[in-house]
């Protein structure tokens, strides 16, 4: 934009309704990208070949349609959604929903992984692998698709639903929109759906 | 980009007006414009209440004696959101972990690497745990009858909302929570 176009907005009489409208359109654009849709680039490899599959390689990152319009709202296994990242809070990570509530996994044996150790606390801290454990209510299993590059329920266990700020609609590419390819290779994990209750401590009151 | 100057000049069409301008010089404001000023006052409020400072009212016994069981209305601090600068002491209000959609306000006892005990002192046979990265341990004041971490374990900092920082309305108790915990201090040092 020419500079001879923004001048007028910097007068002094048109300065405070100028910054009042700019406000207004940051409000409009938080509000929408809070409450609606969102476009994010995926950063990392974990979700290759799905996602960003050349992120490490070439750097090239993958740019996603995000609804942020009741993200857990019916939510199934497949379902692709972006969390706030337990161990870090304002971090946000992105990662495939393997597992709801009251389901019940056999994660597949990290040892040789790269993280490794499960990040729980009493019974479950550095966890390895190779026992079934029940979903809690109200959290989800999620993983990468890339398994070696992934930093996901494996290492931080269930994440609460709560944490969820957005589901995956689509990929940009080639200035379209196209649909998120489905999980291709088998992962290690084993999933056993089941049905979750309210805890007891809660259903009584 | 001319042609945008130019639209800059020549105005809006009619329908997009927010004012007329009447014979006398008078402006008088059209119904799209009364929208447009609703609109904007809702986003104005809406970004207010979501980024900065919001009131509550609360419900349950897990609070008593510092926030009664009905009836209490409370001022909430977003920019605490996600556990910002909060310490052990603070009152938040956060989403709830396991019962998805609901908010609860609890006390923080624990922060990343504390050790907290995992049951309820005296009572039950406890643990000490050390409070993950990234998260915090909350508990009720009313121990008795809170369902706090000591059920569902440590509360990840990203739940957080906010920080309780006033108490708003039973009258008798408005003003401003202060955090009472202090350093330990050594005379003899």
């Amino acid at each position: 934009m020419p500079f001879s176009t923004l001048r007028p907005l910097l007068r002094p009489r048109n300065l405070f309704s100028s910054g009042y409208k700019i406000l207004l359109g940051c409000c409009l654009v938080v509000t929408v990208t809070d409450h609606f849709v969102d476009i994010i680039p995926v950063m990392g490899e974990s979700m290759s070949p799905s996602l960003s599959p050349f992120s490490k390689i070439a750097g090239k990152h993958d740019h996603v349609l995000l609804s942020r319009y009741n993200p857990t709202k019916d939510l199934k296994r497949g379902d692709i959604v972006t969390f706030w990242k337990p161990h870090k809070p304002e971090e946000i990570s992105i990662k495939r929903v393997i597992a709801l509530e009251g389901d019940e996994v056999w994660p597949r044996d990290r040892e040789r992984g790269t993280q490794g150790g499960y990040g729980g606390y009493g019974e479950r801290a550095n966890y390895k692998g190779g026992r079934r454990i029940k979903i809690p209510h109200g959290h989800v299993w999620v993983e990468g698709d890339y398994w070696r590059g992934s930093y996901d329920s494996n290492d931080l266990g269930p994440i609460s639903k709560g944490l969820i700020d957005g589901k995956a609609i689509g990929i940009l590419k080639w200035g379209r929109i196209e649909d998120i390819p489905h999980k291709t290779e088998k992962g290690g994990t084993k999933v056993i759906p089941g049905i979750s209750q309210l805890p007891k401590e809660w259903a009584e009151g | 980009m001319n042609r945008l100057a130019r639209l800059l000049r020549s105005g809006l069409p009619p329908f997009f007006r927010t004012y007329t301008v009447l014979p006398s010089g008078q402006r008088r404001r059209t119904y799209f414009g009364l929208a447009v000023l609703y609109a904007n006052t809702a986003l104005l409020t809406h970004v207010f209440l979501t980024y900065m400072y919001t009131i509550k009212a609360t419900y349950g016994i897990s609070m008593v004696p510092t926030i009664n069981p009905v009836g209490n209305w409370i001022l909430i601090s977003k920019r605490h959101r996600r556990g910002r600068r909060i310490a052990v002491g603070d009152l938040v209000s956060f989403k709830h972990p396991l019962l998805e959609g609901q908010g609860a306000v609890k006390r923080v006892v624990g922060m990343p690497g504390d050790f907290v005990l995992s049951g309820t002192p005296g009572v039950e046979e406890q643990r000490m745990v050390q409070v993950p990265e990234g998260h915090c341990w909350v508990a009720g004041d009313n121990q008795k009858h809170s369902r706090d971490s000591r059920y569902f374990g440590p509360l990840p900092l990203a739940l957080i909302k906010g920080k309780v920082i006033a108490h708003v309305l039973p009258l008798s108790k408005m003003g401003w929570i202060e955090n009472g915990l202090q350093e330990p201090w050594d005379p003899d040092a």
